[in-house]
Parts: structure tokens; C-alpha cells; sequence
């Protein structure tokens, strides 16, 4: 699952995610113009914030690999795409780079720290959901 | 990598519309969920 079928997921949820009184914010590295153009095509409303010097990207110590990056999985889920008639993405920015999922208390925790193994590696959503429920009775 | 029970690193970064988010005021409000993407695929 790519980085847009997942927050695609998430916010499908985001009716549990509110009576959860938890928020939710994508975090994504490209200028402000490509990113309100992602989050329209999307039709998400989680608040989409901007890191392009990847300051945040690095204090949270997520990863880069081009192995990993290039994972067959990976290749496999471009080749499907492909077959279904839709276009690979266009990549702009570091295409080693790897994505993860935090869920974060009010105590200001890490309640999960979820790193990517490869691009198609994101956590469940019923995983998120029993992590924030959990955080938020701490 | 930063492990589970870790004291999340703090923020500020501009939304889209230019607006700061803070992530410790934020979770004043509740908990969080943050989302790295890899690129705008």
C-alpha cells in the first residue's frame, strides 16, 4: 500500500479518529502548490504540513534506502498499477526515502513508532485506531 | 530510530496554507497521528 491508498485509509476513518479526540497530520516534503494539488486529487482534509528542508523528517530518524526503496514488492505493486492502466507517480523529491506513522500521546509519548520496511509497509488502520485509544487512557 | 515510550520530537511546521502547527500545543487537544510520506505520488 502506497503512501496515498494509506492516508486514503486513515482518513476513511476519521470519523473514529475524531470521537477518539485525535487529530491527525500528514507530513510531506514538496512546495505548497504540488501539495494542496495531492491533497485535492486525494480528498483528504487532515491538515497536510511542510517539512522541505526535512528538519522534522530527520528528528523523527526515519529512513532512506535504495534496496528497500526498490523492493520487489514494491516494483510488483508499480507493475500492477500498470496493468490497471494507471500512470507510475512522478517522483520530485527522494525517491530512497521511506515513510512511517507516529502516534503521539497528550503526554507528548511516542505511544507507536511505525518505520516502513519498504513503500508498500504502513500500519494497519484498526492498528492506529487501538494505539490512539490506548494513548489517550494513559 | 526512536522507540515506543519516547518523548516525541517537537515542532512547528506551515501548512499548505501557511499556517504554523505546533505539535506540542496541538496535542494539547488530543493525541496525534503523524503521517510521513515518501513523495506526493
Amino acid at each position: 500500500m502506497h503512501c496515498r491508498e494509506h492516508v486514503v485509509d486513515v482518513h476513511e476513518a476519521k470519523k473514529q479518529v475524531a470521537a477518539l479526540g485525535a487529530q491527525v497530520f500528514i507530513i510531506g516534503f514538496e512546495p505548497e502548490r504540488r501539495a494542496r494539488g495531492w491533497l485535492e486529487q486525494s480528498e483528504v482534509t487532515f491538515p497536510f504540513l511542510i517539512d522541505e528542508g526535512r528538519e522534522v523528517y530527520e528528528a523523527y530518524e526515519l529512513e532512506r534506502s535504495v534496496w528497500r526503496s526498490y523492493h520487489p514488492r514494491n516494483l510488483w505493486s508499480y507493475a500492477k498499477a500498470l496493468l490497471r492502466g494507471e500512470g507510475l507517480p512522478e517522483i520530485r523529491a527522494d525517491p530512497t526515502q521511506l515513510g512511517g506513522d507516529f502516534v503521539i500521546g497528550r503526554d507528548q509519548r511516542l505511544h507507536l513508532a511505525y518505520y516502513s520496511r519498504d513503500p508498500t509497509d504502513r500500519p494497519a488502520v484498526s492498528t492506529l485506531l487501538e494505539v490512539l485509544a490506548s494513548a489517550d487512557s494513559d | 530510530m526512536l522507540n515506543a515510550s519516547a518523548k516525541a520530537p517537537d515542532f512547528t511546521l506551515p501548512q499548505v496554507d501557511g499556517e504554523p502547527i505546533h505539535l506540542y500545543d496541538a496535542l494539547e487537544e488530543g493525541p496525534a497521528i503523524l503521517i510521513f510520506l515518501r513523495y506526493l505520488g
